[in-house]
């Protein structure tokens, strides 16, 4: 296996720190077992679930057959989160260099501690203490020491288990894994439930099972995470752990000596931070999703926008945006005084890249490439606002059926579905003018008087003519009126309304309502 | 450029640069529109069913993958773009609030159709924009449904001008029916076409698509219209109708 000698050299030692059931300890506690769920699957169970046969990863149903008195609680990570934050800072008063991975799981490079305690044993020691005097003594605690994150992870899930501490020697990972379920690696976050299941139905089970596979035939078979279990699995795991103490993404920054006057140039430094951070994203196989960009003047004046690009952003689109924010900044009237010193590109959200799947054609085609990118533009230019995408609602009447949505709310490439029938709406063809706010109209008689819609739905009289603008046009068809009772359990939202269709002298055809006794307009097909 | 020397009748300078890049058109604007959807020209659309005309104008087009942008038309009902057979994943609506001109030309960067109100295409914006059009290869499609400029002026105004004419609705009658079908005459006047070129069609053209599921209001009122219907049934009808 790969484990040995040389490769392992590059593989950092890592402590990984686990916290057992941390979900379950960020709820308040109650009497009787207490499961805590994510997506329909157990993440925590508290000890007397666990006795009961809960296991992590199980789905719901099956789980609350197992411990059917069970309170089920959804994870909720902000207070996860907050919990944990006291055991994180008081690692941090010893060791500075620490990364969450998650609430209640922390790990840290062991390279500099080991030689600032003298002795990997002394670390462990340390940690143990300095966190037993946060949770108390009586709470279990795991921590393991290995070859790389995954390898550490899994001892310290072992560790939390015993009670004992694990430290795996230097190239001895795959032979001390080699029985160990494949489960753990779902556990520690590093494989997906399915691709576990998957595995298992397959016949492999262990650790040493899927080390024993060739690395293509995995490859082949399973693709990238599938690889990346094989890594873990092989004992090859050459993440580096990130320095920076809560977040593991990149940013780059620039600071200008001389504050720049136009926007040309600080454009150009941000393509070199640009493809700087695509290029370091890609070692990874990831792809930057989401990022932030700040710049600075020398007046403390500040400029900082969130992008979000669900197909993920090559350094051109990563430059094109920060023209388009410093553009529609520096042209806003009395926002910049004084020359940009700080240029800032920050990474906050990541995905494996899996690339980007063309069209048949030779697209995701060119006029689709240039729509999108003049829909990020028009976004800067007249607000989110300003540029509106259109999405079915469903409802019964024609305002309701569709709605424009800001374009920056609704990813990409999102589908339109076709809307489902509901039934007490006015069938087709749809009126193509929905006016956005409401137009009095009259509807009269022959005799002048205005008509209406008794309680039974039928109209009092005949229309004749219909008043909008203070023009009077002749009806020359009509057809209905189709009453329509929406939500009467509903004191605010409730409707009472009938409909009306007149197709008036000049060929043009609306939809009329009357809603309290007066008309409006609802549509006109124009 | 190669295909201008091919033809024998060259029409313009902007049919010269834009040779061979027409978009495509419906069968029913085919007739009227021989050299197809060309890029770079104006076509407004006038009278009392500019919107459908125009929706009907581009259907083709977009559906086979141009975008199409809805700009300063917040009225404009994606029902009815749907049910133009327009996808309406190539559909963005654009406000363009106090400046005009910028986001107008941000948006010829980006789409191949765009649809804009009389009023947005008048005067010196006017001149600027399709200038602008013209060097970017976009159709322009101007909605005059309130009349502001006028027939004669909707010629000049643009390249083409598409005029409604003759409109009949099919289904409706005195209190009976309802609205199923429009069908109307459409003239197409050009520039350089003095004399119109028409097309008798029926806008919106598929109605067959939902058309199999009549739905309990309208069948409803089709038994209204039938016979002559007892009080307790109407009573009846209106609690069903309750949502």
């Amino acid at each position: 296996m790969a484990a040995s000698g040389g490769v392992t050299s590059s593989v950092p030692r890592v402590l990984t720190l686990w916290c057992p059931e941390w979900p379950v300890r960020a709820v308040a506690p109650i009497d009787g077992p207490l499961i805590v769920f994510d997506q329909h699957r157990v993440v925590a169970a508290c000890a007397i679930a666990r006795e009961a046969g809960v296991r992590t990863g199980d789905r719901k149903r099956v789980a609350l057959r197992t411990c059917p008195n069970a309170t089920v609680v959804p994870r909720d990570y902000v207070a996860e989160v907050q919990s944990f934050e006291r055991v994180v800072s008081a690692v941090v008063d010893i060791i500075p260099l620490v990364e969450l991975l998650e609430p209640g799981s922390l790990c840290l490079d062991m390279r500099g501690p080991t030689r600032y305690f003298e002795g990997e044993q002394f670390v462990v020691d340390h940690v143990r203490s300095v966190v037993a005097t946060q949770l108390g003594e009586e709470i279990p605690i795991g921590i393991g020491v290995a070859d790389g994150r995954a390898a550490s992870a899994i001892a310290a899930r072992r560790s939390g288990v015993t009670g004992h501490q694990v430290i795996v020697e230097s190239g001895r990972t795959a032979a001390a894994f080699t029985t160990m379920s494949l489960r753990w690696f779902y556990a520690i976050g590093e494989m997906s439930i399915d691709l576990v299941e998957l595995f298992e139905r397959l016949g492999i089970n262990t650790v040493g099972d899927l080390a024993a596979l060739d690395q293509r035939d995995v490859l082949g078979r399973f693709g990238l995470p599938g690889v990346r279990a094989y890594r873990v699995a092989t004992g090859v795991d050459e993440r580096p752990l990130s320095s920076i103490i809560p977040s593991q993404l990149p940013e780059r920054e620039r600071r200008f000596d001389e504050p720049l006057l136009t926007v040309t140039p600080v454009v150009f430094t941000a393509r070199e931070l640009a493809s700087e951070l695509v290029h370091e994203l890609s070692i990874e196989g990831l792809v930057c999703t989401r990022m932030t960009v700040t710049a600075e003047t020398e007046h403390s004046e500040r400029s900082e926008r969130h992008w979000y690009r669900s197909e993920g952003f090559t350094a051109a689109a990563i430059v094109d945006r920060v023209r388009w924010q410093l553009d529609s900044w520096v042209n806003e009237p009395s926002s910049v005084s004084a020359g940009v010193i700080v240029i800032r590109i920050s990474i906050t959200s990541v995905r494996p890249d899996d690339g980007v799947q063309h069209g048949f054609w030779g697209g995701a085609s060119e006029a689709d490439g240039r729509a999108s990118r003049a829909v990020a533009r028009l976004a800067t230019l007249c607000g989110p606002e300003g540029v509106r995408v259109p999405l079915p609602i469903g409802g019964r009447l024609p305002e309701d059926r569709y709605r424009w949505f800001p374009a920056t709310v609704v990813d990409g490439d999102h589908h339109v579905d076709v809307l489902a029938p509901w039934p007490g709406s006015v069938v087709q063809p749809a009126p193509v003018i929905v006016p956005t706010s409401e137009v009095r109209i009259e509807v009269v008689n022959d005799r002048g008087e205005s008509v209406g819609v008794s309680g039974r739905g039928e109209m009092t009289s005949d229309p004749v003519c219909v008043v909008i603008d203070g023009r009077s046009h002749r009806v020359v068809a009509w057809a209905g009126p189709w009453p329509l009772i929406e939500r009467w359990w509903d004191e605010r939202r409730r409707r009472r309304l009938a409909r009306l269709q007149v197709v008036l002298e000049d060929g043009s055809a609306h939809l009329l309502a009357v809603e309290h006794q007066r008309w409006h307009l609802m549509g006109t097909h124009g | 450029m190669s295909l201008a020397f091919e033809s024998p009748h060259l029409q313009s300078a902007a049919l010269l640069t834009q040779a061979g890049s027409a978009l495509p058109l419906s069968e029913a604007y085919a007739e009227i529109l021989p050299h197809g959807l060309l890029r770079g020209q104006v076509v407004v659309c006038h009278g009392v069913a500019a919107y459908s005309i125009a929706l009907g104008l581009v259907e083709r087009a977009v559906t086979v993958g141009s975008w199409l942008a809805v700009v300063d038309l917040e009225q404009v009902s994606p029902e009815a773009i749907a049910e133009f057979g327009i996808p309406l994943h190539r559909v963005i609506g654009v406000t363009t609030g106090d400046d005009p001109a910028n986001v107008l030309s941000a948006v010829f960067d980006g789409f191949d159709v765009v649809l804009i109100p009389a009023h947005r295409y008048r005067g010196a914006l006017a001149r600027r924009i399709s200038q602008r059009i013209r060097a970017k290869g976009v159709t322009l499609i101007v909605i005059d449904d309130v009349d502001e400029v006028g027939v004669r002026d909707a010629v000049s105004l643009g390249d083409v001008a598409l005029v409604g004419s003759d409109v009949h609705w099919e289904g409706i009658g005195w209190g009976v029916g309802r609205l199923l079908a429009r069908h109307l005459t459409v003239s197409a006047t050009g520039r350089r076409s003095p004399r119109p070129l028409r097309s008798e069609m029926q806008l919106p053209a598929a109605v067959d698509v939902r058309v199999g599921h009549i739905n309990d209001a309208v069948s409803d009122v089709d038994d209204d219209v039938v016979g002559a219907t007892v009080d307790d049934d109407e009573e009846y009808r209106w609690r069903l109708r309750v949502v």
